[in-house]
Parts: structure tokens; sequence; C-alpha cells
């Protein structure tokens, strides 16, 4: 049970040393199951808006990387209507050395630099590379609507 | 890892020394990836190349390609170092006889030459007898008679030699017992007896010899530390069947280990066998063949030839010294001619790596070079 020691270390160090624009911890009793906020980056569409996501640690955490899902709704070309995040980090670039807190800097950076070329939703990633005012004028509308 | 009692970090480990994996302090199995130098447990480390696609390190995500492991830091022993493309435990095996060879160097209080000694069978005792140095400690009587006749004086060596090879109890024949020959057999007499129960207690995975070791087979009763056995199922991808043998893949139990005595040696009833270049084998056989590599001699035979040459200028360097001396008290005697002698003979083997160069060393003066230097220390002084 090395994980549940390693995510309760990382739990304690969240405590300790909370990163500026993210939070994150345990959903009830349930340690694999966390819940986590992320402030809308200032230089962004997103401005303004919190976003959850939840996260659900695999047994072999760290050896594997998080499951993470938006649960706010979100316009983002790497982020689809279910909330699934498309990330490397969270797929096959994972390691063990990322913790939350890193994982959750990475997609708030996400949110400011959003990548078209491996887009998760194609419609968005078009209007990101076509139409950058449309598509912020969207995501501002829909931070708006869902995450204010 | 269970069973193991956590230390507590000190300072200095909680801020040098962090696994980035499991995010605890690093007090004991450290292993460090090697280019980067990045440190992790060894147990986190070899886990996550288990899941992992490459070997990249999991911090600096640069390309590794050896992992170099400090099993006991407590005792600082040179790392073990794993390469992480071929990934099995085998180099720590081939390290560990590497630690061996590189002991008598270090002058550490680790296991000396002469500790191989217990450690060889009957033929390969002899075999390491006859290339030690008590072979050029020959020295007889008549020496004040082959002054002119290094011929003969070779022939005696091979004589002698032939002798420790084809070891009997027929020994009459040496009318001096303090002769190489005589003193061999005395020697091989006392050992034989007491060597059968003799055993070196070591890890069989690691090689080391100390209190940690816990383990012990069933069946074979080969004796492992936990921590070893767990390192191997996991380098072998198998990580739920460390609690087998590795021999006969029987299960392991508990074990107390003796306490250490000096020599490292205990009685214990097992076959000493180890793996090494992957292949199970006799520990004496591998500790010797090591010592045969250290000579970097090729055959015994050229050994032989060059330490008969090499003394042979040594001989003739005493030998004019004393032709020369003007008084009685100037002769060198018997017993500092042959102190000297094996001092000096032992010195320019070192010096010709145990081959005979006499094209890049000029033996004759450097002979009597050593030579002086060493009757100076024994107080012939009128000499120089």
């Amino acid at each position: 049970m090395s994980s549940l020691k390693r995510i309760t270390k990382e739990l304690n160090d969240l405590g300790r040393d909370p990163p500026t624009s993210c939070s994150a911890g345990p959903v009830g009793d349930d340690i694999y199951h966390w819940q986590a906020s992320i402030m809308g980056p200032p230089d962004s569409p997103y401005a303004g808006g919190v976003f959850f996501l939840s996260i659900h640690f695999p047994t072999d955490y760290p050896f594997k990387p998080p499951k993470i899902s938006f649960t706010t709704k979100i316009y983002h070309p790497n982020i689809n209507a279910n909330g699934n995040i498309c990330l490397d980090i969270l797929k096959d670039q994972w390691s063990p050395a990322l913790t939350i807190s890193k994982v959750l800097l990475s997609i708030c950076s996400l949110l400011t630099d959003a990548n078209p070329d491996d887009p998760l939703v194609p419609e968005i990633a078009h209007l990101y590379k076509t139409d950058r005012p449309k598509y912020e004028a969207t995501a501002k509308e829909w931070t708006k609507k869902y995450a204010v | 890892m269970t069973g193991t009692k956590p230390i507590k970090p000190t300072k200095l480990t909680m801020v040098s020394s962090i696994c980035a994996i499991c995010l605890d302090a690093i007090d004991k199995s450290i292993a460090k990836l090697e280019p980067c130098n990045h440190k992790y447990h060894i147990d986190c480390i070899r886990t996550w190349h288990n899941y992992s696609n490459d070997l990249n390190c999991p911090t600096c995500r640069i390309e590794t390609n050896q992992l170099s492991v400090n099993i006991y830091p407590e005792i600082q022993s040179p790392p073990v170092k794993i390469t992480l493309k071929t990934g099995f435990n085998i180099n720590k095996i081939e390290e560990y006889c590497e630690l061996i060879r590189r002991q008598p160097m270090h002058g550490t209080t680790g296991i000396r030459r002469n500790d191989y000694h217990p450690l060889l069978n009957e033929e390969e005792s002899v075999i390491y007898e006859a290339i030690s140095d008590e072979f050029e400690e020959n020295y007889d009587s008549d020496m004040e008679n082959d002054f002119d006749n290094s011929d003969l004086r070779v022939a005696e060596l091979n004589e002698s030699f032939g002798n420790i090879l084809n070891i009997n109890d027929d020994n009459e024949a040496n009318n001096n017992p303090e002769e190489l020959i005589g003193t061999f057999i005395t020697k091989q007499n006392d050992l034989t007896p007491s060597k059968k129960q003799k055993q070196i207690l070591q890890c069989s995975i690691c090689g080391e010899t100390n209190q940690e070791i816990n383990i012990c087979c069933q069946v074979c009763k080969i004796i492992y530390h936990d921590s070893c056995l767990r390192s191997l199922a996991l380098e072998t991808n198998e990580p739920a069947t460390w609690m087998n043998c590795i021999q006969c893949f029987e299960s392991v139990t508990a074990f107390k280990m003796p306490k250490i005595k000096d020599d490292n040696v205990f009685t214990f009833n097992s076959d000493e066998i180890m793996i090494y270049n992957g292949q199970i084998r006799d520990i004496n056989s591998v500790l010797s063949q090591q010592l045969y590599e250290q000579t970097k001699v090729k055959s015994l035979e050229q050994l032989r030839i060059a330490k008969t040459q090499i003394q042979s200028h040594v001989r003739k360097a005493l030998h004019e010294l004393n032709k020369n001396a003007t008084t009685s008290v100037d002769k060198i005697g018997i017993n500092d001619f042959t102190k000297i002698n094996k001092k000096v003979s032992r010195e320019l083997y070192k010096i010709s790596d145990y081959e005979y160069k006499s094209d890049d060393i000029d033996y004759d003066s450097e002979a009597m070079r050593l030579v002086l230097i060493e009757l100076v220390n024994l107080g012939y002084m009128n000499h120089l």
C-alpha cells in the first residue's frame, strides 16, 4: 500500500505549501478520490472562473498516472464535453516524480496556452487557429455561464 | 519495504535526498541513475522500470543507462552498477567479485588476498600456492655453489614446481623442512581436514557477509538478505516469487546469522554455489578464476618462467655483492640472502606486471638498486 503513503504525503505537502491558483483534497473518506479546483488564469479567457476537477488515484499510484477530468464545463481545444483532458503527462509522458500539485499547474498552463495541434475537440481547435477572437469570446461566455 | 525499521531522517537527508517516487527520505538502498545522478530508492526506481516503456529518469527525463546502487551505505562499500539495458542482477555478483579483487589495493579491512585461501578447494589451493609469492621463496643451502650455474637453478625450480602440481605424501626428497615443498605439504595437511567444514556465509545474491542476512532456504540452506531476494524478484519481473530460493525454488524461511568473526568464515553445511556470468558455479571456482585473472598472466607456465627469469637477476646481484665482499662481516648471510631475494623479486614482479619484460626493464640494475636499499635497511652499510 505504498500508494496510500505517497498520496497522504502529497496531501500533507499541499496543506503545508498550497499552490497559489489551485487547491485539492479528498472527497469524503476515500483518500483515492480527490476533488480539485483551478482558478482561471488571468491572461486567459477563463479568467474569473473557478473550475472543478475530479481526481482518481490508481492503486499503483505513482507508477500509473491519476485519472483527472474537469467536472465544470469548459470550452477548450484539449478538453472535451465529458471533461476529459488531452495532456501528455497524464498519459504516455507520465512520470512518478510528478505530483498532483505539478499536474494541476500543468493544467493551468494548458488553459493559457492550448495545444490545437493535438486537439481533443477538433472544432474548437479549428476555431482557435482560424478565428481566435471568436474562440476567446465563446470561452469567456462558457466561463461566465458555468464557472462563476 | 515491509519489515524494515524506518530510520529517522536526519536534517541532512531531508534536505539532500528525497526519493521523488515515494517522497520519503532516502536513508538506505540508494540507487543513483547515471548519467543524470538523480537518486531514488532501489525498489522505487526498479518498480518504475517495470511500469515504464523507457529508461528515462523520472525527474529530468534524460535517457539513463546505468543504475549505481549502494546497498549498504553504512559500510561504505563501493556501489554496485546495474546496466539497465541488460538489466539483470548478475552484474551485482560480478561487481562483488571485482570488489574483492580491489580490496588489497584499497588496504581496507575487507577481504585481503590471503583470505582467499580457505575458500579454495584442494586443487585450487595447490595452484594458488604455486602462483603466490611463496613460490619464489625457494632457497636451498647449497646456494653458494650455484653462483655461475643459473641453468641448474632453473632446473631445480622446474622440479619444485612439478612437485607442487603432483603433490603426494612422498616428501622425503626434501632435506630442508623450511624448503618450499615441505612447507607446502605441511600446509596442505593442516588445511584439508578443517576446510571441509569451513564455509563462507554470504548472501547468495549480493555476496555481502553481514548481520543483515535473515533468509535461508529450507531445502538447500542457501542464505539471502530478504531485500536482495525481493530486489531480484523485481529485476526478473516476478515480484510474487520472492519467497522462493533462487537455486531450488523451494520456499525460504527466517534465518539468524551467527556472530561474525574476524575471518568471515563459519561452519555451515551448504554447497557453495553462486550465479556467475549467468552460470551456476561453485563459489570456489569463481574466486580462483578471479585470482588467476588478477595475475594477468595467461598460463601458469608463463608465470613460472617469468618468475624464474626475474629471480635470476636478483640472485645475480646478490652473488655479485657477496663476491666483492672483502670481509666476512659484509658477506650476506643465508637468512638475509633469502629475505632480500624474496622482497626484491616480489618488487620486480610487481613492476613487471607479472611478465618478463627485459626490453622495457633493465632487470640487472633495477635488481641491484633494490638489493642495495634492502642491504642498507638490514645494516650492511659497507656495500654503499
